[in-house]
């Protein structure tokens, strides 16, 4: 137990996971399906589970979002490990970045941008498309 | 990192945490060896293979016979007489309609593979200290998010349930159940020929119950759990450790198998019940290596860092030549020299 560290379990992992997408196409890019990891790509840096800190952005069906954290001795005790923080849909979006950087901040430093990032898109998402009426034109028109 | 836990709790059938608390055993402490496992997997897994050949026959019932050059036809083989379709057709050879089939398999292929026994143990270990970290085991695809502790442990009455209704109770009390809810949704209709051969559905595989008493009733009540699987202590093995030779499989120790751990395959102070072994020690004892190289110990002895320099790049050349100032910088003496 005392020697596996963050390290060898990407050793261990790197090279195939339940977390790992692979894709022919794109010159075989690599994602990462893991809930902790802002960025989507699959690499030590960002992944959730080899790391004891970790950052997941995520979305609820009720559109609002909730960034988590990895508490202490997640590899140990799973249930309850993980440190969400919900905020409600109508809180404004400014707000929600500034929250996510002091969630980072002094934690994973190197993920703050990234996560404000994925929230900012998680936003964007839900926002209802704007659709505009087709303006009839030329023969249309006249009629 | 993992924090260093010799204490682990034994969970009660209704999910609490029972007082009781088990030192972890030493053979979770082994080194995680993907390699080895992988490698004794690939032949472990060859072992339960039986044979299977076309027929000697095949391909060679007929007496055909080369017509030999100047009738403007291959030299294959062909099918004598006449009065049928077959009759002139090419025959024997691979290429052929009805030709025997190219290196015919037979009954005495080489279908087992000897694995040397310390080989075999090291991997096991291995998978057992695997299945104790939790991030391989969610690697693994394993749902372990709700379990309360990982090695999980269940108190003894567990061993004693017979029927299925209480078994799937218990995995729902610890929080195991989302594992087998996983494997009941990938049951899927399996591709190929396997379907007429008594494979029909293929699906993951659910948590590994591992008992520690002969005959226990657990393995009735267990039976019928899609993807449970239920082992003795002793007869562990990176099949059902390992499956797909992939480390990390979600296992539930029973007490008693758990404290058995220990006997089975020694520790610092009994010895293991396997004639003269030891279990493999890790080359490196923390692998963490930042946390080693920030420790105090090593920060004592290490030279201090020096100024930090940073090193301008993208930046026009200057000719020192023409430029004074540059060749001040390089070349300090070149002021008196100059006068």
């Amino acid at each position: 137990m005392s020697s596996i560290s963050n390290d060898l379990i990407w050793e261990l992992t790197r090279a195939n996971s339940s977390y790992l997408l692979k894709r022919k196409t794109g010159g075989g890019v690599q994602f990462s399906r893991d809930p902790l990891n802002v960025s989507g790509d699959y690499s030590y840096s960002a992944s959730g589970f080899s790391n004891s800190k970790a950052v997941g952005v995520s979305l609820t069906p009720e559109g609002a979002i909730v960034v988590s954290t990895k508490g202490k001795n997640a590899f140990a005790k799973p249930a309850g490990s993980i440190v969400a923080t919900e905020f409600k849909p109508y809180t404004s979006q400014r707000k929600v970045y500034a929250a996510i950087g002091g969630i980072t901040k002094n934690y994973r430093d190197d993920l703050r941008l990234t996560a404000v990032k994925r929230a900012s898109q998680l936003l964007y998402s839900k926002k209802a498309k704007k659709t505009f009426a087709k303006k009839p034109r030329g023969k249309k028109a006249s009629e | 990192m993992a924090t260093f836990r010799p204490q682990i709790s034994v969970f009660t059938i209704d999910g609490s945490s029972a007082s009781k608390e088990i030192p972890l055993p030493a053979v979770f402490k082994a080194p995680i060896r993907s390699d080895i496992v992988h490698a004794v997997y690939t032949g472990v897994a060859k072992n339960k293979r039986q044979a299977y050949a076309v027929s000697e026959k095949a391909g060679h019932q007929t007496s055909a016979e080369s017509w030999g050059t100047g009738r403007a036809v291959a030299r294959i083989p062909r099918v004598s007489g006449g009065g049928t379709h077959r009759a002139g057709q090419a025959a024997f050879g691979n290429m052929c309609r009805g030709g025997r089939m190219f290196a015919p398999t037979k009954t005495w292929r080489k279908w087992h593979v000897k694995i040397n026994l310390n080989e075999k143990r090291f991997a096991t270990a291995s998978a057992i200290a695997a299945s104790a970290v939790a991030p391989l085991v969610l690697a693994r695809g394993h749902r372990v998010e709700t379990i309360p502790e990982i090695p999980l442990v269940i108190a003894n009455e567990v061993e004693s349930l017979t029927k299925t209704k209480d078994a799937v109770a218990v995995l729902k009390a610890v929080g195991a159940h989302r594992d087998v809810i996983k494997v009941i949704k990938s049951r899927k209709l399996r591709a190929g020929k396997g379907k007429l051969r008594g494979r029909r559905y293929t699906q993951r595989r659910g948590p590994l119950v591992v008992y520690g008493t002969e005959g226990a009733s657990l393995v009735k009540a267990f039976r019928n759990i899609p993807g449970v699987e239920t082992a003795h202590v002793s007869t562990l093995s990176v099949l059902q450790l390992a499956p797909g030779g992939h480390l990390g499989r979600f296992v539930i120790w029973t007490e008693s198998a758990f404290e058995l751990l220990d006997n089975i395959w020694g520790s610092e102070s009994t010895p293991s019940a396997k004639s003269s072994y030891t279990l493999p020690s890790n080359i490196v004892y923390n692998a963490d290596i930042t946390r080693l190289i920030n420790s105090a110990e090593i920060q004592a002895v290490v030279k201090p860092s020096g100024d930090k320099t940073t090193k301008r790049t993208n930046v026009q050349k200057k000719n020192p030549l023409k430029n004074k100032q540059v060749l001040l910088r390089l070349n300090p003496y070149a002021k008196t020299f100059k006068q």
